[in-house]
């Protein structure tokens, strides 16, 4: 048999898998590299969007055009960190299950080619599918993203639109991302079908490496051609060094401080809810700060923003700088938002996929008279915790960094800290929201121990 | 040590019934094959599971009582319903008609969150794997029933200390799962099975994940500590050996107990000689279960 015949064979088998694990890593999967796609192009087509003005000439007053473009595209390169996290975090979740099948097949006897062949078709046609479906949200959200906006002049439909090209290659990319991790969990199986059947882990292959250099690859490709010029190229590198080395500092930084709060908070816990968020926390920080990490980054950016709209109630502010800050402030807040949305879907996949991957210790703890409810402010504690210490450094942050510059303007015009500050709490809201989710995934796990 | 001073800690949140007067164990009582006032009582269970035209019959009539620290091995092949019997005996599983009787009040009648605190505070239970949540210390994974509870934090940890003492892992308090032997782990789930003073224990496969000497210590360890506490055991298995730990087999066969076997303490258990229950710390008051 070949082993695309075998693929096909074992695709109408799984069709018919009903097991609940099954089916939420599926489900779960495809969300996420959905919700990856659509916002890529999302964020894509806002790039787009300021380039195209750009060449256009439009100008408000005398501010360079080209100043929108640097501006949308640090925003995306801010995004990148949580695109990057919840494309993981995707992929992941489709390792945790295939690796098992893997290992089965291996030892029933399949080679290297039939394992090799089988794992990349079911991770490409997951991706895929995905993908697709996030082409789809992105049209569908086109419309409410067109009612903004920038330059003193609404988006329109047309500016969004990326082109079926970029479309395609977003399909292909995402696709790309689910292929080459079911490529590193093929690695691991291929050294060691015995380990990964006994579910032990040997160190694993970072493809987000590899995730990272094709990020890397397209933009330097799509700030050429699109901007038709190697200055475009030099704003990315620079831009891109700026952000880089801002982001591997937090990120050293962000898990060792989470870490240190996760142990204090076990070791104060009154509670086994407060006790088993804590102890998640410091047992996993990384994960942890991946939650967390590009929100506080964003909620710093956009802090920054909106208080730069202080300015705009000075008393001789010509037109041009006043668009300029409202912008700002627009897209600041915009950029936190859309880290929001990112970080809620992240969050909600990497909790359900880790309660699908311990759903035996799970289900016993519920069998033995544990309370769901208590377990569920456990995994609402695992993501409010840092999410709090992140959000709230990051706001102490604007605060250290903006209130000696503006000084008391900040107390005359309280409607833009508190549009700040709104735009936190609803960021906080969406990623709780996706933590709550889970609860449908933890009750899945338990339904049949009620009948 | 049996944690019988927590009890009115536990009873703030518990829904249980009157304690009777303290039984001993059952298998030191003269005639090991009849129970001594029945804790749990299984009356006429059925349990069907899927629809009518696939239907299969896990349990068809199915009798049992489980005296007050009473041990019961129940037998039989992958599929002869022992596992659903025990679920179905510790208020996971509804069964289809027939009663669970917990001192007399019928489980069917509680509701959900009172059986999940009698399951809480009266059973302990013991799996063959899949137990220790991977992030606690062990310390802390045998103290999460008590904090489930709300012990106080303290209190908890010191129980559980004690606990894991006597099952000889002192010591071993702050090591994760991943750090213990599969006979250390099994130990550690004893130990959260025992530390909310449990009236019984549920065992389901304990040793299943085991070789035959670390089992046989598991077990040896399971039997000792259900005699300390005074709490009845109930092991699931397929093997002779381990059911040959307890005072009774029941062996299942297509949803029905198709034979049932008592042996005289001359077995294994003769050589299980219990050490004499340590003293409670002053603190707590009270007595070990093996008197109560």
């Amino acid at each position: 048999m070949s082993a695309t015949q075998l693929w096909l064979l074992l695709r109408r088998h799984a069709s018919h898998d009903r097991s609940t694990s099954a089916r939420f890593t599926a489900v779960l999967a495809v969300i996420a590299f959905a919700a990856t796609s659509a916002v890529s192009l999302v964020v894509v087509g806002g790039l787009m969007a300021f380039i195209g003005r750009w060449q256009a000439g439009l100008k408000v007053g005398d501010i360079d055009p080209m100043f929108y473009v640097m501006l949308a595209g640090f925003a995306v390169l801010l995004l990148l960190v949580p695109l990057t996290t919840l494309g993981a975090a995707a992929a992941r979740l489709a390792m945790a299950r295939r690796d098992a099948r893997l290992a089965a097949l291996r030892l029933a006897g399949a080679t290297t080619w039939q394992v090799s062949v089988i794992t990349l078709l079911d991770a490409g046609l997951q991706a895929l599918v995905g993908s697709l479906i996030g082409v789809a949200g992105y049209l569908a959200v086109l419309p409410i993203v067109a009612q903004l906006s920038f330059q003193g002049r609404q988006l329109s439909l047309a500016e969004l639109w990326v082109g079926f090209p970029l479309l395609a290659a977003t399909v292909a990319a995402v696709a790309a991302v689910g292929v080459l991790s079911a490529a590193a969990s093929l690695q691991r199986v291929r050294i060691t079908p015995l380990g990964v059947a006994a579910r032990v882990s040997p160190p694993k292959l970072s493809i987000f490496r590899v995730t990272g250099l094709l990020v890397a690859a397209a933009g330097a490709y799509l700030s050429v051609h699109l901007m038709g010029s190697l200055a475009g190229l030099f704003v990315v590198l620079v831009f891109g060094g700026f952000v880089a080395i801002g982001m591997a500092v937090l990120n050293l930084i962000g898990p060792l401080v989470l870490q240190v709060i996760g142990r204090i908070t076990a070791g104060n816990a009154r509670s086994a809810a407060t006790l088993l968020a804590g102890r998640r926390i410091a047992d996993n920080p990384k994960a942890a700060w991946r939650s967390v990490g590009g929100v506080a980054i964003a909620a710093f950016i956009a802090g920054l923003t909106s208080l730069i709209g202080l300015f705009a109630d000075s008393p001789h502010p010509n037109n041009s700088d006043q668009v300029l800050i409202t912008d700002l402030t627009t897209g600041g807040l915009l950029t936190l938002i859309i880290a929001g949305v990112l970080a809620a879907v992240s969050t909600g996949v990497m909790q359900a996929g880790r309660l699908i991957d311990q759903r035996q210790e799970y289900r016993n703890l519920v069998l033995a008279g544990s309370d769901t409810r208590t377990l569920d402010r456990a995994r609402l504690r695992e993501t409010s915790i840092p999410l709090i210490a992140a959000l709230g450094t990051a706001t102490a942050s604007v605060l250290v960094v903006m209130v000696p510059v503006i000084g008391a303007t900040a107390f005359t015009a309280p409607q833009v800290v508190l549009l700040y500050l709104g735009s936190i709490a609803v960021t906080a809201a969406m990623v709780m929201a996706g933590v709550a989710a889970t609860g449908f995934v933890a009750r899945g796990l338990t339904a049949d121990l009620a009948r | 040590m049996c944690a019988v001073a927590i009890r009115g800690w536990l009873e703030d949140v518990n829904i249980s019934a009157p304690r009777p007067a303290p039984q001993p164990p059952l298998t030191h009582s003269n005639d090991p094959g009849v129970p001594v006032g029945p804790v749990l009582r299984a009356s006429a269970l059925t349990k069907t599971y899927g629809v009518a035209h696939a239907q299969t019959h896990a349990l068809t009539g199915v009798d049992l009582a489980v005296g007050a620290g009473e041990s019961i091995a129940i037998m039989g092949h992958s599929g002869s319903g022992k596992t659903t019997l025990l679920h179905v005996l510790a208020g996971v599983l509804a069964p289809t008609s027939g009663t669970v009787t917990w001192r007399g009040r019928d489980l069917a009648a509680m509701s959900d969150a009172d059986r999940t605190k009698l399951r809480r505070s009266e059973f302990g239970f013991v799996f063959q794997s899949g137990q220790l949540l991977p992030e606690l210390p062990a310390l802390e994974n045998a103290a999460l029933p008590l904090l489930l509870a709300g012990i106080d934090r303290s209190l908890a940890m010191q129980l559980a200390r004690d606990q894991l003492g006597r099952l000889g892992l002192a010591g071993l308090e702050q090591r994760r799962p991943g750090e213990l032997s599969g006979g250390q782990a099994q130990r550690v789930a004893i130990a959260r099975a025992l530390v909310s003073d449990p009236e019984v224990i549920f065992a389901d496969e304990p040793t299943g994940a085991l070789d035959q000497a670390t089992g046989w210590e598991v077990m040896r360890a399971l039997k000792e500590s259900a005699y300390i506490c005074g709490a009845a055991l109930v092991v699931v298995t397929h093997n002779p050996e381990v059911a040959h730990w307890c005072a009774r087999t029941i062996t299942m066969a297509d949803g029905r107990i198709t034979h049932v076997a008592t042996q005289q303490p001359s077995t294994p258990e003769l050589h299980l000689v219990p050490p004499p229950p340590p003293p409670m710390p002053n603190v707590f008051g009270g007595v070990s279960g093996a008197a109560r």
